[in-house]
């Protein structure tokens, strides 16, 4: 049943991007721009210095194909305590770090990872994220 | 507390420190969003207070704490392609 709580105000930044708050590790809060194209939620290097992530070693490396440039980047894999989207919460959650342009003023991206584990609708007019649980 | 400012609005923040980095002390949470918060720092430079935040942290381990940029996260004019 959809209720309210299920509701995630974002905000709609330029070309009607959805951003929204999220807090990572309990206690530090940022904004990730939702992005459906992203198989991994990620964060910047500046975030994972925020959180005291060692990224000289992390869980893994990933191969990442992005837009704007034409050969593979190589980025650390890491994971992250916990990380809160509205009322919910999911620990554990494997995140890539990765540079954004410096123009762009956010801590990350939401990914499928996270979307996934929900039945995610976006109002765009409203600028809201909808998560729904998942059966079962 | 350890804020120089008073509790103000996310929205009194974004006025009051135009396109710039704060860091803030999370004082009201409505609905999961931060709706107010005490101002600990600004800066245009967001590594000068991430330092700054982790000496926060370090005498309130438990605060949730927020680094906000006020102005646009993405400039005018400017497409996401990623």
């Amino acid at each position: 049943m959809t209720t309210r709580s299920d509701r995630i105000a974002a905000r709609r930044a330029y070309g009607g991007v959805l951003v929204v708050n999220a807090v990572l590790n309990g206690i530090f809060r940022v904004e990730l721009l939702v992005d459906t194209a992203a198989a991994i939620t990620s964060i910047t290097p500046r975030t994972a210095e925020r959180l005291g992530i060692e990224v000289r070693h992390p869980l893994r490396h990933d191969r990442v194909a992005t837009a704007h440039s034409r050969r593979l980047v190589i980025v650390p894999v890491v994971k992250l305590d916990s990380i809160a989207v509205g009322p919910f919460q999911v620990e554990g959650l494997e995140v890539q770090i990765i540079e954004f342009p410096s123009q762009l003023r956010i801590h990350g991206s939401l990914g499928i990872n996270f979307l996934a584990r929900f039945r995610p609708t976006f109002e765009f007019d409203t600028a809201t994220l909808i998560l729904r649980p998942l059966p079962g | 507390m350890e804020g120089k400012f008073p509790e103000l609005t996310i929205e009194e923040i974004r006025k009051f420190w135009p396109n710039e980095w704060v860091l803030i002390e999370v004082t009201r949470v409505e609905n999961h969003q931060a709706v107010a918060g005490r101002v600990i720092e600004h800066s245009p430079d967001e590594g000068v207070l991430i330092r700054r935040e982790q000496n926060f942290h370090r005498q309130h381990s438990s605060t949730e704490t927020f680094l906000l940029w006020t102005g646009a996260v993405i400039p005018e004019g400017v497409y996401i392609q990623l």
